[in-house]
C-alpha cells in the first residue's frame, strides 16, 4: 500500500535546496530573503468574521473557503450540481486511497519546490467535473495568522465533454506569510476549464504557484490570471499537449508597485500535432516594482500545424519601476505558425497632455490611461459576472495607488 | 494546342476529374463553368503541373507533347500560364525583379536572348498601362499586401509580359468590381490572338460578356456534360447548373 | 521527376567551394598551451613587456574559468592541449613589397578570388590577408597612410603604433570576458588592426580575408579598430577554411572604439568549412565581437551573414556609452546539414537617448539548429532609449530546429522597447507560383530565402550583397526536394 510519507519529501527538498537565480528558469526572481523567513504551520483557526472577505463574491452560487490553508466547509456554499465532485485533500490522504495518493504524488520532479510542498502540505481540494457545470465554482483561500506557511496542493479533473468554470481568490491580512500551491489538472477529450485566479494577497506576503496542465485530444483551456498583491510572487503555469486538436489560452495581468517583485513563467510544450496556444500578460509596474515574463513554447519534432502565439507587453510608470522579459521559441517542427512579441513603453505623453488640455489633472489621466492600459485583459473574459468581478478587484487596485 | 483525353485524377484519395475530355485549338477561348467542386479549379492545376494530385489515367497533350512529364518550369517555359485564383504572397522579392526573372527563364529556354534591365522596364511599363496599374505595384513584393483586386490585376499584368501561347484563368473575377472587371478583361483580350487560346474559369456568365469565348463547357462531377456556344452562359445563368 | 532529382544531386555534390589547402611551410608550436608557449609566440612577435603581461594574465585567469555551457550547441568536448597555438606561413625573406609575398600564397588568394595586386583590383578595396592567424599582405598601405588611416596587420601595430595598441587593446573585450576571449588574449597569433583618426572618412572599404590553412591550428586572431571623432569607415571580414575531418577552433576577438560623432561599419561574410553533410569536420566558431560607441552621437553597425562553420556562437555587441549613440545589427544565419549556430546580440544601453535595432533572419535547413540569442539591457540613466528587435526564422524541412531566445531587461521608465519574432516555412504554394512562371525549383528557393534576408542584406556593402546572395544559394543546394 502506498503511503503518504510527508519527511522523505521534505528531505529531498532540504537536498536539493531552494531555486538558484543560476538556475535559467529562477535567473530573475531571488528567493533568498524568502528561504530566510522562518514560518510555522497554521494553528486552528480562530472565529474571525470573514464576511467582508466574502461580500464581493456574492454572485458564485458555490464556493469552498480555505482558512490558513485548510478547507474551512462551515464558511463554504457546496456545489448542489451534481456534475461537481469535491473533497479536501488531506481527508482523501486521511483515507489512503492509493488513486488519489499517486495522482497527488505526480508532479514536474524538476521543480524543487513541489517537494516542499508535499513535505509541509497543509491541505488542498480534489474537484472532479463529470458534466456541463454552468455556474462557477470559487475557491477562497484567506490566510489570517502572521508567519505561518500553507502549502496548498490542488486536483481539478474534467472528464471527457465536461465543462467548467473555477476562480481561484487569494486574499490576506496584512502581514507576512507564504503560499505555496500546486495545482495539478486533467482535461479529458473534449472537456473544458476556464480557470480564473485573483491574487490580492498582503503585500508583505509571498506567494508561490505552480499550475500543471494536462491536455487530452479536443480539449480548451483558459487561464485568466490577475496579480496584485503579494511581496513577492511567482505564477507558473506548464501546459502539455497530450493529443491533438487541443487549445490553450493564458491571459495574465500584473500590476505591482512599491518595492513589489511579480514574476509570470509559462512553459507551453506542443508535443504533438495540431494544437493552438495563445499567450498574452500585460504589466503595469510602478514606484519600485520588478516585473518578470519569462514565457517558453516548445514545438517539438512532429508537432506539425502547431500555431502558437505569445505576447508579453509592460508599462513602465515610474523611474525605478523595471522588468525583465524573456519570451522564448524553441521549434523543432517546420509546417507551424509561431509569433512571439515583447513591448516595454510609458504612457503616450500626446494622449497624457490631450487630457489635460481638457481639463483632467496629470495624476486622474495617467490612472485613465494606465486603466485602458489594463482593459484588453477584461475584455478576454467573457463571462459577464467573471468580468465584472475583475473589473472590481483592478478598480480597487487603482483606489490604492497613486501612480507616479 | 491542348488536348486532354479521357483523363482521371484523385485528391486524397478521392476521385475529382472522372474521365474528363477536351480540346483547345489555337486561337480559341473555352469558359469551363460549373458548381463548387465540380474540379474546374483541379484541371486548372493539372494542366500547371501542381504535385498534390494523383493522376491514374488518362492523356495531356499540349501541342503534340505529353504535359505530364513535364516539371511546373518546363510547361511554363512551353507556353502554360496559370492565373491563380488565390495568387501567393512572396515577402522580400520584389514584384518587378521577380518577373524580370521570370520572362528570361523563359526566354532562355526558347533560345531567345535575355533581356536587360532597360529593355525590360520598357516592355514593363508599356504592359502596365494596358492594365492601369499603379505603378507603386510593381516595386513591391509579389502580392504583399495587395488587395485583392491588385491581386488580379498582377496576374494579368504578369500574362501581358510573358505572352504565353495558353492561359488558364482561374475565377479571374472573383472579387472584382465592374470597373476592375472591365480593365482586366481588357488585359485579357489585348493578349487575345489567332495562336493564343485561353481557358477561362469562371461561375458567372457576367465574365463572358467582356471575354467573349468561342465555346462553354459545363463541368460536372469531374466530366464535361454539355457543351456548346457562348449562349450556353446564358442558359446557365437563367436555369442553374442542376437544371442542365 | 527523375531529370529534377539529378539536378539537385549535382548542386549537392557540388558542395565547399573553398576547400582546397595548399602546402605552405609553416613556422608552428609544438601542440598544447603552457606559459611557455605564450612566452614563445611572444617571443617570436618580439612583442612589448605590456603585451606579455597582458596574455599571461589572461592565460592565468582562463585557467580559471570552464567553457560555456548556455548555448543550444552540441559538440564533443574540446581538447585544448591538443592544438597548435601558433601557426605561421614561413616567409621565404624579409617582405619589403606586395611583390614578395610568396607566390604559392599569392595563387592561394587568387583561388580564393582576392587579388593582392593592387594595380588588378578595381573595386579600390584595401585588403589585408591572415593566413593562419598571420597578416601576409596588406594592399593600399600608402594611399591610406596619405590620409592618415592606419590599416596593417596586428604585429606590424604593435611593433609601429605600441601607444595606441597599449591605450585601446582590452578595453571593449577585456582580457576575463568570457572563456574564449581569455584564451584569445593569451594566444592570438595576429590579426589586423585599425585606426582613423579625427575628422577622416576613410577613402575606401577595408577588408580583412581570414584563412585558415594548415591542420590542428587553432586560429586566434584580434582585430582592433579605433574610429576617433567624426570619423567613418566601412570594414568587411572574409572567412574560409579548407576542408579537414577534424574541427578546427576559431576563437577571435574583435574590439571596435567608436569616439564622439564616429560612425564604424562592420560587415562579415564567414564561409568556414561548414564540415561535411554527415556533420564531420568543421570549423568551432566561438568569436567575441564588441563594439563601445563612446562618444556622443556615434555609431556602430554589425552586418554579418554566417552560412559556414559547424559551430557558431557569436554575439556582435554594442556598448551604447555615448549619448545619442546607436547601435545596429543584422544578421543572416543560415545552418544546413548538422550546423549549429546559437548567434545574435547584446545591445546595453547606457547613455541617454541610445537607439539600437536588431533584425535577425534565421534560416534552418536539413538537421541544422539556428538560435537566436540576444540581450537587450537599458540601464537606470539611460533615459529615451529605443530598441526595435525583429527575429525571424525560416524552417526548411521538418528535421532542423529555430529557436528564439531574446532578453530584454529595462530599468527605465522612459524606454520603448519593441521585440517581434516569427517562424514560417517555404510554402509549396510559393514553390508552385514561381515554377508555374518558368523558374527552376532551386531558383524559386534562392529566390525565397533571398527575399526573406532582404532587410539585412540591404545592409552590407553591394560587393559583399552579391557575395551574400551566392553563398546563400550554394549553402541551400539540396536541402528541397
Amino acid at each position: 500500500m502506498l503511503v503518504f510519507k510527508k519527511e522523505e519529501f521534505l528531505n529531498t527538498f532540504k537536498q536539493k535546496g531552494w531555486p538558484s537565480i543560476k538556475d535559467e528558469r529562477w535567473k530573475y526572481t531571488s528567493l533568498k530573503e524568502l528561504s530566510a523567513e522562518k514560518f510555522d504551520g497554521p494553528n486552528n483557526t480562530s472565529s474571525f468574521n470573514f464576511n467582508s472577505y466574502l461580500e464581493g463574491l456574492n454572485f458564485l452560487k458555490s464556493y469552498l473557503v480555505f482558512i490558513d490553508g485548510r478547507l474551512n466547509i462551515n464558511l463554504s456554499r457546496q456545489p448542489q450540481d451534481g456534475g461537481v465532485y469535491f473533497s479536501s485533500i488531506n481527508e482523501l490522504i486521511n483515507n489512503n486511497d492509493t488513486e488519489i495518493l499517486k495522482k497527488i504524488t505526480r508532479f514536474n520532479n524538476q521543480r524543487t519546490l513541489n517537494y516542499l510542498n508535499a513535505g509541509q502540505l497543509t491541505d488542498g481540494v480534489l474537484i472532479k467535473i463529470n458534466s456541463q457545470v454552468k455556474e462557477p465554482i470559487g475557491l477562497i483561500f484567506i490566510t489570517t495568522q502572521k508567519n505561518i506557511q500553507s502549502h496548498i496542493r490542488n486536483l481539478i479533473e474534467v472528464e471527457a465533454q465536461a465543462k467548467v468554470k473555477i476562480l481561484e481568490c487569494y486574499k490576506g491580512f496584512d502581514q507576512t506569510y507564504f503560499n505555496n500551491i500546486l495545482t495539478s489538472v486533467y482535461l479529458n477529450n473534449e472537456s473544458s476549464l476556464e480557470l480564473y485566479k485573483i491574487q490580492e494577497e498582503s503585500t508583505r506576503s509571498y506567494h508561490i504557484s505552480s499550475l500543471e496542465v494536462f491536455q487530452e485530444a479536443n480539449s480548451h483551456f483558459e487561464s485568466h490570471l490577475h496579480t496584485f498583491g503579494g511581496k513577492l510572487t511567482r505564477n507558473e503555469i506548464a501546459v502539455s499537449f497530450n493529443a491533438s486538436g487541443s487549445r490553450a489560452e493564458l491571459f495574465g495581468l500584473y500590476a505591482a508597485s512599491g518595492t513589489q517583485h511579480v514574476d509570470n513563467t509559462t512553459f507551453i510544450d506542443h508535443a504533438v500535432s495540431d494544437c493552438q496556444s495563445e499567450e498574452l500578460y500585460k504589466g503595469i509596474l510602478d514606484a519600485k516594482a520588478h516585473g518578470v515574463f519569462s514565457g517558453e513554447v516548445l514545438v517539438r519534432e512532429n508537432a506539425q500545424k502547431t500555431d502558437a502565439r505569445q505576447k508579453n507587453k509592460n508599462l513602465l510608470l515610474s523611474e525605478e519601476a523595471h522588468i525583465d522579459t524573456k519570451p522564448q521559441l524553441k521549434i523543432y517542427a517546420d509546417d507551424v505558425k509561431c509569433a512571439h512579441g515583447a513591448t516595454i513603453g510609458q504612457l503616450d505623453k500626446a494622449a497624457v497632455f490631450y487630457l489635460r488640455s481638457r481639463g483632467i489633472d496629470e495624476a486622474q489621466a495617467n490612472i485613465i490611461l494606465t486603466r485602458a492600459f489594463a482593459v484588453e485583459m477584461l475584455e478576454k473574459i467573457k463571462d459577464e459576472k467573471m468580468k465584472e468581478y475583475f473589473d472590481k478587484t483592478l478598480q480597487n487596485w487603482f483606489n490604492h495607488q497613486t501612480l507616479h | 494546342m491542348l488536348s486532354i483525353k479521357n483523363l482521371y485524377a484523385k485528391v486524397d484519395g478521392k476521385e475529382i476529374l472522372k474521365g474528363l475530355n477536351l480540346e483547345v485549338g489555337p486561337g480559341e477561348v473555352h469558359a469551363i463553368m460549373g458548381p463548387n467542386g465540380s474540379g474546374k479549379s483541379t484541371l486548372a492545376s493539372i494542366i500547371a503541373g501542381r504535385d498534390n494530385f494523383e493522376i491514374t489515367s488518362g492523356q495531356v497533350l499540349f501541342e503534340g507533347k505529353d504535359l505530364l512529364e513535364m516539371s511546373p518550369e518546363v510547361r511554363a517555359c512551353e507556353g502554360i500560364f496559370l492565373a491563380f485564383q488565390y495568387p501567393v504572397e512572396i515577402p522580400g522579392v520584389a514584384n518587378i525583379y521577380f518577373l524580370k526573372s521570370a520572362l528570361n527563364a523563359v526566354r532562355k529556354y526558347q533560345g531567345l536572348s535575355e533581356l536587360d534591365a532597360i529593355d525590360f522596364l520598357t516592355l514593363a511599363k508599356e504592359k502596365m498601362k494596358l492594365l492601369d496599374m499603379d505603378k507603386k505595384l510593381i516595386d513591391r513584393a509579389v502580392n504583399q499586401g495587395f488587395s485583392g483586386g491588385e491581386k488580379k490585376r498582377n496576374e494579368i499584368f504578369q500574362m501581358a509580359v510573358l505572352e504565353p501561347k495558353l492561359s488558364i484563368l482561374d475565377e479571374i473575377d472573383s472579387g472584382l468590381d465592374i470597373d476592375a472587371l472591365r480593365i482586366v478583361s481588357q488585359g485579357v483580350n489585348s493578349v487575345r490572338s489567332a495562336k493564343r487560346s485561353m481557358i477561362v474559369i469562371t461561375h458567372y456568365q457576367r465574365l463572358l460578356n467582356y471575354i467573349v469565348p468561342d465555346k462553354v463547357h459545363v463541368l460536372s462531377n469531374g466530366k464535361i456534360i454539355r457543351s456548346g456556344g457562348k449562349e450556353l452562359a446564358f442558359e446557365l445563368e437563367q436555369k442553374g447548373y442542376a437544371r442542365v | 521527376m527523375t531529370s529534377k532529382n539529378t539536378n539537385l544531386k549535382q548542386f549537392t555534390d557540388q558542395e565547399y567551394k573553398y576547400g582546397f589547402s595548399i602546402d605552405i611551410d609553416a613556422d608552428a608550436a609544438p601542440k598544447g598551451l603552457n606559459e611557455e608557449i605564450i612566452r614563445f609566440i611572444s617571443h617570436k612577435k618580439k612583442e612589448p613587456e605590456f603585451l606579455l603581461n597582458f596574455r599571461l594574465k589572461a592565460f592565468k585567469h582562463w585557467q580559471t574559468m570552464i567553457e560555456p555551457t548556455w548555448a543550444f550547441v552540441k559538440y564533443p568536448k574540446i581538447d585544448f592541449q591538443d592544438i597548435i597555438y601558433y601557426s605561421a606561413p614561413k616567409p621565404k625573406k624579409q617582405l619589403k613589397s606586395l611583390d614578395e609575398v610568396d607566390p604559392e600564397l599569392r595563387a592561394m588568394f587568387d583561388k580564393l578570388g582576392i587579388n593582392l595586386d593592387e594595380q588588378k583590383r578595381i573595386s579600390g578595396v584595401a585588403v589585408d590577408a591572415v593566413v593562419d592567424s598571420v597578416s601576409v599582405a596588406t594592399t593600399y598601405k600608402k594611399k591610406l597612410a596619405e590620409v592618415g588611416v592606419i590599416f596593417c596587420s596586428f604585429s606590424e601595430a604593435v611593433q609601429n603604433h605600441p601607444e595606441l595598441v597599449q591605450k585601446y587593446l582590452g578595453t571593449v573585450v577585456p582580457y576575463g570576458d568570457n572563456f574564449y576571449s581569455a584564451l584569445n588574449s593569451a594566444v592570438f597569433s595576429d590579426g589586423s588592426f585599425c585606426f582613423i583618426p579625427k575628422g577622416v572618412r576613410c577613402p575606401m572599404e577595408l577588408s580583412t580575408y581570414f584563412r585558415i590553412n594548415a591542420a590542428e591550428t587553432g586560429q586566434f586572431e584580434r582585430t582592433l579598430i579605433v574610429a576617433e571623432e567624426s570619423s567613418y569607415v566601412s570594414y568587411l571580414e572574409g572567412c574560409t577554411a579548407p576542408q579537414r575531418d577534424k574541427n578546427q577552433l576559431h576563437a577571435a576577438v574583435v574590439e571596435i572604439v567608436a569616439l564622439d560623432n564616429a560612425h564604424v561599419k562592420y560587415s562579415t561574410v564567414q564561409n568556414w568549412y561548414p564540415g561535411d553533410k554527415q556533420g564531420r569536420g568543421g570549423i568551432y566558431n566561438f568569436v567575441t565581437k564588441r563594439g563601445n560607441c563612446r562618444g556622443k552621437n556615434s555609431k556602430i553597425s554589425w552586418t554579418q551573414v554566417e552560412t559556414g562553420s559547424a559551430i557558431t556562437w557569436k554575439y556582435p555587441s554594442v556598448f551604447l556609452t555615448g549619448d545619442n549613440s546607436v547601435g545596429e545589427f543584422y544578421s543572416v544565419a543560415l545552418t544546413n546539414n548538422y550546423q549549429q549556430a546559437d548567434t545574435g546580440t547584446k545591445m546595453i544601453h547606457i547613455g541617454k537617448n541610445t537607439k539600437s535595432t536588431i533584425i535577425s533572419k534565421g534560416i534552418s535547413a536539413g538537421r541544422g539548429q539556428n538560435t537566436y540569442r540576444g540581450l537587450v539591457k537599458v540601464l537606470k540613466n539611460a533615459s529615451d532609449s529605443r530598441n526595435y528587435s525583429q527575429c525571424d526564422s525560416l524552417l526548411i524541412g521538418d528535421k532542423c530546429g529555430a529557436h528564439t531566445v531574446p532578453y530584454l531587461e529595462v530599468k527605465n521608465k522612459s524606454a520603448q522597447i519593441e521585440h517581434e519574432a516569427s517562424t514560417s516555412k517555404i510554402s509549396e504554394d510559393q514553390i508552385f507560383y514561381c515554377r508555374q512562371r518558368g523558374l527552376s525549383q532551386e531558383d524559386a528557393v534562392s529566390m525565397i530565402v533571398n527575399g526573406f534576408c532582404k532587410d539585412v542584406f540591404q545592409n552590407l556593402p553591394m560587393e559583399f550583397a552579391v557575395e551574400a546572395q551566392k553563398l546563400l544559394g550554394v549553402s541551400l543546394e539540396g536541402s528541397v526536394g
